[in-house]
């Protein structure tokens, strides 16, 4: 019992974050329960937010939302409760009282002030950046697929399967689903063993660039996308079939380039 | 083709189809709202899109058949809810100069904020690496010409049916539109046009819950409009909330169900169950469940949820098992579904599927 109640708060304070919205809800919610609960649907709302978290945080409805959605997203049963529009009808109902026009705009600019200081806005969270491809995906992930393509059509490759790590990995299907890869984000999908050790070695701090070679070969990758850290292992790639065919930013990208059955 | 075209086909299916076959659910009433005809069109398109994606995908039909199967029925919808506004007066839904001089002032800073959002969210990218399946498995689906029968990671074929996902086929609804949309890529759709629909749109929905609780208050309407924009601009302070979600990964199912469904949820529980004659027909309550269980298996167990408790609130004040009948048979595409992944499990447990 201890044990399920502390996930749940656990959850709780991880959807929470390090912000004050919980706080602006309760005051709103204690404001729309003295001023505005004899408005139907205001009542009926307040009575759902409070039946909802009831569900959020008893253990028996919690243990049996977690086993239907899974531990790890329990935090999600959150989204169903009305923060936003309850905090926002608090203020306006306040704001709907005041009968001057300067103070209402004085009163809405202090609420805008009090939300700035509760929250965190997107800017500086650093959401967002300024893509240089329309399907927004990181550019050495546009640079390697556009790359890759032209060669395996010079190559005559029917199919191309790359192998490279997550950050590419996750991204280049999104990009072009005619790239083949041996696994997916997280080794999702991995097709074999050889998948699991070329994903576990192309993520690793410090890979065996043999196994990676060897791996991909087995796999039939047709290149290969590696972060190098430093080293030269060209001879090991070489030894299997793999030329170095360009360089981005820390990625050495590499093509196979052997004869079949060599 | 022109790009110009593209996006004029965007506006057609993701803003002209849902309003106009949204006035198809809305014959209880005599007059009505565009934003309420738009709010019945996406609950409508949804379920379609849900009603028809599960049989398609069982059946191993190529993606191509749900686009046209997806494209006529909507657009006969459409037109069909088009001849229903034709009955109330096309001009009626074109604001008169004199209406838009007694717009609140608040309403106008509310949008200048919202269009700010907007062009934000359309003019930068934000990485989020679930795209890996959520945005890849679109892609995938218009390489392929199939309905979830290649793996998003890797790009062959599935071993076994991906459980989570069959039910709550998201994906191929924007696979399906970017192809409407003249075969925009699945990634320009996901990244830039769905973000331009889907946020205002949320924004559509908070502000019906606005003006159901704050009736005939314009200014307070527009300040509650206003105070949600900037609520949800500020919703970085976790990565896991509803606003956040709406503002960096709008495209995913679940930050759909998030920011749009669960706002529209409510608003037609308060307007269905909670009204003695309910402004609403229960079949677009059905709907809204059967909707929701198209952008997420989470949603498949979430609209139950809110859509229970309201019709067990809804059943105690007016004391009604009848209303509590219609109510829990308005879930059943969640029981029938959430029926459905369990045999699945139990069947691939014994091997037979």
């Amino acid at each position: 019992m201890k044990a399920i109640l502390m996930w749940i708060i656990s959850n709780w304070n991880m959807y929470w974050g390090d912000g004050f919205y919980q706080y602006l809800l309760l005051i709103s919610v204690i404001y729309l329960l003295f001023q505005k609960r004899k408005e139907k649907n205001t009542r009926h709302t307040l009575i759902y937010s409070v039946i909802l978290l009831g569900v959020f945080t008893l253990p028996f409805t919690a243990a049996v939302i977690r086993a239907c959605i899974g531990e790890e997203v329990y935090w999600r049963v959150l989204w169903l409760l009305p923060t936003v529009p309850l905090i926002a009808l608090a203020a306006a109902d306040f704001l709907r009282k005041r009968k001057s026009r300067l103070l209402q705009i004085i009163c809405l600019l202090a609420f805008t002030g009090i939300i700035v200081f509760s929250g965190k806005g997107m800017f500086r969270a650093v959401n967002y950046f300024i893509a240089d491809n329309p399907q927004k995906v990181p550019s050495e992930v546009a640079y390697i697929c556009n790359l890759v393509n032209e060669r395996a059509e010079e190559a005559g490759f029917s199919q191309v399967r790359i192998a490279a790590d997550d950050h590419i990995a996750s991204y280049v299907r999104v990009y072009d689903a005619s790239i083949l890869m041996p696994y997916g984000r997280r080794d999702k999908g991995a097709l074999d063993k050889y998948s699991t050790t070329l994903y576990k070695q192309i993520n690793a701090s410090e890979p065996s660039f043999k196994k990676i070679a060897k791996c991909a070969k087995q796999l039939e990758c047709h290149f290969i996308i590696v972060d190098l850290r430093g080293e030269s292992p060209f001879d090991t790639f070489e030894k299997y079939g793999y030329t170095k065919i360009g360089e981005l930013h820390n990625y050495t990208i590499f093509q196979f380039t052997a004869q079949e059955g060599e | 083709m022109h790009f110009v075209i593209k996006a004029f086909l965007a506006g057609f299916w993701l803003i002209l189809v849902p309003t106009a076959s949204g006035a198809l659910f809305l014959r209880r009433k005599t007059t009505f709202s565009l934003e309420e005809s738009f709010l019945a069109g996406y609950v409508f398109l949804f379920a379609t899109a849900e009603l028809l994606t599960v049989p398609l995908l069982f059946l191993d039909a190529p993606l191509h058949i749900l686009v046209i199967s997806y494209g006529v029925v909507t657009v006969l919808a459409a037109i069909a809810g088009l001849l229903r506004m034709k009955k109330q007066g096309f001009s009626k839904w074109f604001p008169a100069p004199g209406r838009l001089k007694s717009t609140s002032v608040f309403f106008w800073a509310a949008l200048l904020l919202i269009a700010f959002q907007v062009f934000v969210v359309v003019r930068y990218a934000h990485l989020d690496a679930d795209d890996a399946l959520y945005v890849a498995a679109s892609t995938t689906a218009v390489q392929e010409d199939s309905i979830f029968h290649i793996n998003a990671y890797t790009g062959l074929p599935y071993l076994t049916l991906p459980r989570r996902y069959i039910f709550s086929p998201f994906p191929m609804f924007l696979a399906v539109i970017s192809q409407l949309c003249g075969g925009l890529h699945a990634a320009i759709t996901a990244h830039t046009v769905f973000p331009a629909v889907f946020i205002p749109a949320s924004y559509v929905a908070m502000y019906q819950l606005g003006r159901k609780w704050l009736p005939k208050e314009k200014d307070a309407q527009g300040i509650f409009l206003f105070l949600c924009a900037v609520l949800c601009w500020f919703s970085a302070y976790s990565e896991y909330n509803a606003g956040n979600f709406q503002m960096v990964r709008i495209w995913q199912g679940k930050a759909i169900l998030a920011a749009f469904m669960v706002p529209v949820i409510l608003y037609f529980s308060l307007t269905i169950v909670m009204e003695e004659r309910p402004e609403y027909s229960w079949l677009l309550y059905a709907m809204v469940n059967l909707g929701t269980c198209l952008l997420s298996s989470v949603g498949i167990i979430f609209a139950p949820i809110m859509m229970g408790i309201f019709v067990l609130m809804g059943a105690i004040r007016f004391k009604s098992l009848r209303r509590a009948a219609a109510g829990l048979a308005c879930c059943l595409p969640s029981v029938i579904l959430g029926i459905s992944y369990i045999l699945i499990l139990v069947l691939r447990g014994r091997g037979i599927l």
